[in-house]
């Protein structure tokens, strides 16, 4: 019996023994000060994207835009006559989706696909006689891309980001496949500083539809968090700015702006509408977004944005062709139109990334 | 009989012992080339990645700003475990069950980040001796973000 238990005791002891080294971590008291004076191994460094304490980045995000009614004014065009109306909301879902595919000290390549629309519902829609409005009631305005973004570091501070996007912009329906000749191409490229992991400065130059029609802007990108990390500016001008106060790491405010626009090319609208001249119209979609973001973790990686503010038309001009317009241009738009402003609000909930 | 129960005992004891053995050397001579102290991207903290079983993980064993400014040493204050927000961050264990996959990969570990009290599954690679690539993502690797750690050594 005795020689049981011992033989008992022996396996157990062992296996204690094995279990304790294997299974738990260490406590061990040590002197944490030898840790400051150390020697860096002889290997060449690169700055990161990331700057500390900016608000997380999206990796998958399904959100709602709402713009309140508002009144518009189609121009006259072809012998159509000028049509007023209001649009009652001016409503979809934007949803996109971030996919760091290469990820490593050298490189940082995102993927990126994209999904907007915006439905618009008109008061009196049957009254409706300005092919624009028939067309923005009827099948609204969609967007649907890829983008790719290309983080390259060339040592500790200096940097160089490109941003390439592909999408198809129209007036094509959700149940509609887009045109070729919807295609709108934007590239962004930028040389900057990483002076250290709570600023980024950089320098470069865009082709976009921001402004509605084609254009190049020079552009200038600003990441800022200051030494206690409460508040920081996130900026790529013209594009949009923020100024960000940090609650707590979970929970953010932002005030700022966001230039939104594209081309849509009517497709939908010139194949409706017998007797239009033109082959090839297109919407130039311009607004400024004066806003509020409230940002905050809702559970784990799950965080919820809720922004409101007011959008301010910019351009809802249509012109025929995708040309660059430059600025201060005399030529005159196929037809002009007014977009009255409204206030808009946007909830999106979003997987962020680590 | 007394001699063949001793016999019976003295092997059980010896198979015994060197199956503690076994483990008992993995934890004593464990050696691997990610076993040091690293220093995070940003700069403002180093690891110490130790050896537990046939595990690898790490804790925080400096800090660039180790108190606040209004004063006290760095604490635990984003965690999302209340009981833990006093904890401090010096001698944090933040890497935890790391596995060794061979060509300089670690897998199936996770990484805790205190700035945002969320913990991420986490794989290292070292593309050479002196550079870890540590990537947090959630759920596939494919959601994630890579910081490169580099090794320091202590001055004797």
């Amino acid at each position: 019996m005795k020689q049981r238990f011992l033989l008992l005791f022996t396996c157990l002891s062992s296996l204690c023994f094995a279990q304790k080294d294997t299974l738990l971590i260490p406590e061990e008291e040590e002197d944490y000060s030898q840790y400051n004076n150390v020697v860096e191994a002889p290997t060449k460094r690169y700055c990161s994207s990331k700057v500390l304490g900016i608000s997380p980045s999206k990796l998958i995000s399904f959100g709602y835009d709402y713009v309140a009614p508002h009144n518009i004014t189609a121009g006259t065009f072809s012998g159509f006559l000028d049509n007023n109306s209001t649009i009652n909301s001016a409503a979809g879902m934007r949803i996109a989706a971030n996919f760091p595919v290469i990820s490593n000290t050298k490189w940082l390549v995102n993927l990126g696909v994209n999904w907007w629309e915006t439905n618009y519902s008109f008061k009196e829609a049957d009254k409706l006689t300005n092919p624009l409005l028939k067309s923005l009631n009827d099948n609204g305005l969609r967007t649907s891309g890829i983008n790719a973004t290309v983080f390259k570091p060339f040592n500790e501070f200096w940097f160089s980001v490109v941003q390439i996007s592909g999408d198809f912009n129209g007036d094509y329906k959700a149940n509609q496949f887009p045109d070729g000749n919807q295609v709108k191409y934007s590239v962004s490229a930028l040389y900057g500083k990483k002076k250290h992991d709570r600023v980024q400065l950089a320098f470069g130059i865009s082709r976009t539809y921001r402004a509605g029609g084609q254009a190049y802007f020079p552009i200038m990108m600003y990441n800022y968090t200051s030494p206690n990390k409460k508040w920081g500016i996130e900026a790529l001008l013209p594009a949009r700015a923020n100024f960000r106060y940090t609650i707590n790491a979970r929970n953010l405010l932002l005030a700022g702006f966001e230039l939104e626009g594209n081309a849509y090319r009517l497709n939908n609208m010139m194949e409706s509408t017998p007797g239009i001249n033109f082959g090839s119209l297109e919407l130039k979609r311009s607004e400024l977004r004066p806003r509020i973001t409230y940002e905050f973790g809702l559970y784990n990686f799950i965080w919820l944005s809720i922004q409101a503010g007011y959008r301010i038309n910019y351009n809802f001009m249509v012109d025929d062709g995708d040309f660059y317009r430059s600025t201060g241009s005399d030529k005159p738009y196929t037809f002009e139109n007014t977009l009255g402003n409204a206030f808009y609000t946007n909830i999106s909930i979003n997987l962020v990334s680590p | 009989m007394k001699h063949r129960n001793l016999l019976t005992l003295s092997v059980v004891l010896l198979v015994s012992l060197f199956i503690g053995s076994l483990f008992a050397r993995q934890d004593g001579k464990v050696q691997d080339k990610i076993l040091g102290v690293w220093e995070v991207g940003s700069g403002k903290a180093r690891v110490k990645v130790f050896a537990y079983g046939n595990k690898f993980g790490g804790k925080i064993v400096w800090l660039k700003e180790p108190n606040y400014p209004e004063g006290g040493v760095k604490v635990d204050r984003n965690n999302p475990d209340e009981s833990l927000r006093t904890k401090p961050l010096l001698g944090y264990t933040n890497l935890t069950g790391f596995e060794a996959k061979g060509d300089g990969k670690y897998e199936n570990g996770t990484i805790y980040d205190p700035e945002n009290g969320s913990t991420y599954n986490c794989v290292i690679t070292m593309p050479d001796d002196n550079t870890l690539e540590v990537r947090g993502y959630i759920g596939v690797s494919l959601f994630g973000r890579t910081d490169v750690w580099k090794r320091v050594t202590v001055k004797k």
